[in-house]
């Protein structure tokens, strides 16, 4: 790995018995220094030394098909009355043992990680960005049990998070401060991947809904209920009124329905029950899904699906009866938005994380409904990147587009003058 | 958390041997009520307490019923008789020929699932280990087993992003075949990276799988309970072949 020797002497200083922040901001090295403390501890004593990433369901084993079985494959013993069982227990994973760990929620992966992860009693554990998925309930249930010694004495933590601003008064230990240039890595990585700079602005000669279907409208939603199978229902009896252009803010515990909501309103789920309406109009979006709203998942990798990031901009398109032309040109002014001009020939999932989100972004963004539903729009993306990314936000609810956002960081939400919502038990409540 | 104690399973050695001595209790007899008792008063009652008789009637409903009545049509009026008798002369023995091969397909795969689906895939690397599968081909075996349920979330998923991409109009069976092309290439790209990923993930955590997962519960009773019958069967086909 190509990392600066002088940085070892800090990897050899991270104590025991705290939390080792490591800040900085993308591409100034973060992973490979937490990557290269991992290898440099793996193998030296007793426990394993263990990294997980911002995509967490890569840390989930892909042996076991239940989040009971999960647990039971990391533990040695039986986890049941030890301090690990009891934090699996607090972090609501054992209300869903029988679950499969890849149908859990962002929030609840991370949560399953972190749980097996601890009953392998590891010795270094190093947490990249993985937990920004968390609701802060979650969160702080987690660093109550890291930061007591009983739980940890013989463990080392290193711990990144692009939403450390709200971390940093909860998490006292020491702290490796890393600028972009102060390791080679970013460089050499600059080098293959020409990254430029996210823009604050949609540009004058860029029109945000192009379609005669995408012009702004006041959307309705009368009684709508969903349920998976027949368990409880996700959504109960859910009524709103979305004003065009504005900005609302959904909130709510890790697998409270938030990303479920966004499905029914995208036409990705049809409701049991319910109506929406736009402009008083009723309006069916699991007929006609990709018209109303536009949706972009929490996790990337589950809506990139193309070859190329150019591809997966165009995909949006491909139903609309514009000219390849113009489909190119919309595509390249989004992509120019977004930094991902020299991208356009790669592989969306060769990407780091950090773009792979963009891309997909982009990729909700090249749609131009009149709607759009950002779950978690700035995760991985450091603080000048998600002010960024607010910007846009707020350029594009001037022009008229309606947003939901979705997101557990309070830093970011003072970005707007949102709407709150909350959802809990299946019942919305807008503030 | 569930009480694992509370959970019986026969040891994997005697699940082994029963399973063994039923498979040749199957293939050593042609007799079509041995094999029919086989089926109604062996597999299905264990089937139901075991909980598992929905996927063998389906297997039953699916796989071998098709095939019965092709077999049925092909002895019991086409040849009218069953191999090494004179064609159209012994419609009856004809349909008899098709209903023993009916039934040990039946069998055979009713013991196959009740060897195979009962195991709890918690106890799974318990289960393997304790027949002699180690290592790397444990490994293998565990990410098969849990590879066809992860293949099928992942497609709604890669379904559920081209629908909301508004690509797909609907998520009906039509729609989804004709779309299936288009699911293969991210399907396949997310199988290679994710092998790639979970290598790591593996060698990380020094997935110790000689050591892990080790809490087998098992019950002496029903080892012996599933070896008893096990050579009850055996017995039974024993005495009505020679005796």
């Amino acid at each position: 790995m190509g990392y600066p020797q002088e940085q070892h002497a800090t990897l050899r200083e991270i104590s025991h018995q705290a939390i080792t922040l490591v800040d900085g901001p993308n591409f100034s090295g973060r992973t490979d220094y937490m990557r290269a403390a991992i290898d440099a501890d793996n193998g030296k004593s007793n426990g394993p030394s263990i990294y997980i990433g911002p995509e967490v369901y890569n840390s989930v084993s892909g042996l076991t098909t239940s989040v009971i079985d999960e647990l039971r494959l990391h533990a040695t013993e039986n986890i049941a009355g030890t301090s690990v069982g009891e934090l699996a227990a607090q972090l609501g994973l054992l209300d869903l043992s029988e679950r499969n760990p890849f149908s859990l929620s962002g929030g609840e992966q991370a949560a399953l990680v972190m749980a097996s992860t601890l009953a392998l009693n590891p010795r270094c554990i190093a947490i990249d960005c993985a937990l920004e998925q968390m609701d802060r309930v979650l969160k702080s249930l987690l660093f109550a049990w890291l930061s007591n010694p009983e739980n940890t004495d013989t463990m080392k933590l290193l711990f990144a998070d692009n939403r450390m601003i709200e971390s940093r008064d909860s998490i006292i230990g020491p702290r490796i401060s890393l600028q972009r240039k102060s390791v080679n890595e970013p460089q050499r990585q600059a080098n293959i991947l020409p990254i430029e700079p996210l823009l604050p602005t949609l540009g004058d000669d860029f029109n945000l809904a192009p379609w005669k279907d995408s012009e702004p409208c006041e959307v309705n939603v009368d009684a709508l209920s969903f349920s998976y199978g027949k368990g409880i229902p996700a959504l109960n009896n859910i009524s709103a009124t979305f004003k065009p252009g504005g900005i609302y803010l959904l909130n709510g515990r890790n697998g409270a329905g938030k990303s479920t909501l966004a499905k029914v309103l995208s036409g990705v789920l049809k409701p049991n029950t319910g109506e929406i309406r736009s402009n008083e109009i009723p309006v069916q979006p699991w007929k006609t899904p990709g018209r109303l709203f536009s949706y972009h998942f929490q996790n990337p990798d589950l809506q990139l699906f193309s070859t190329t990031v150019f591809e997966e901009l165009q995909s949006g398109l491909a139903w609309r009866p514009l000219a390849a032309s113009k489909q190119e040109e919309r595509v390249m002014q989004i992509a120019k938005m977004f930094g991902l001009t020299g991208l356009m020939n790669e592989h969306p999932l060769d990407l780091p994380f950090v773009l792979r989100k963009r891309v997909a972004l982009a990729a909700t963004l090249v749609m131009g409904t009149p709607w759009m539903i950002l779950d978690e729009p700035t995760l991985g993306q450091d603080d000048q990147s998600a002010a960024t990314i607010a910007a846009l936000i707020k350029e594009m609810a001037a022009h008229g587009t309606g947003v939901i956002i979705i997101s557990h960081s309070t830093w970011f939400a003072d970005f707007f003058d949102a709407t709150p919502m909350s959802l809990l038990h299946g019942k919305l409540t807008i503030e | 958390m569930p009480r694992i104690d509370e959970m019986r399973y026969p040891h994997p050695i005697a699940r082994l041997v029963a399973t063994g001595l039923g498979i040749a209790g199957v293939l050593l007899t042609n007799n079509l009520p041995l094999l029919a008792v086989g089926v109604f008063f062996g597999v299905m009652p264990i089937m139901l307490v075991a909980g598992t008789i929905r996927p063998f009637l389906r297997f039953v409903l699916a796989v071998v019923l098709p095939i019965a009545i092709a077999l049925l049509f092909v002895w019991g009026w086409l040849v009218g008789a069953p191999p090494g008798v004179p064609i159209g002369s012994a419609p009856i023995e004809g349909m008899a020929y098709a209903g023993v091969i009916s039934l040990r397909l039946i069998l055979l795969g009713g013991i196959g699932q009740l060897c195979l689906m009962t195991v709890r895939p918690g106890d799974l690397p318990a289960t393997l280990r304790s027949i002699g599968i180690k290592g790397d081909a444990l490994v293998i075996a565990l990410a098969s087993y849990a590879l066809v349920p992860e293949l099928r979330l992942r497609m709604e998923q890669v379904i559920t992003a081209r629908h909301a991409r508004g690509l797909l109009p609907n998520r009906n069976v039509i729609t989804r075949i004709k779309h299936f092309p288009f699911m293969l290439r991210p399907l396949f790209g997310w199988v290679l990276r994710s092998a790639l990923q979970r290598t790591e993930t593996w060698r990380q955590r020094g997935l110790r799988f000689d050591t892990m997962g080790n809490v087998l519960h098992v019950s002496q009773k029903h080892s012996a309970m599933v070896i008893a019958l096990s050579l009850l069967w055996v017995s039974a086909v024993l005495f009505t072949k020679y005796v």
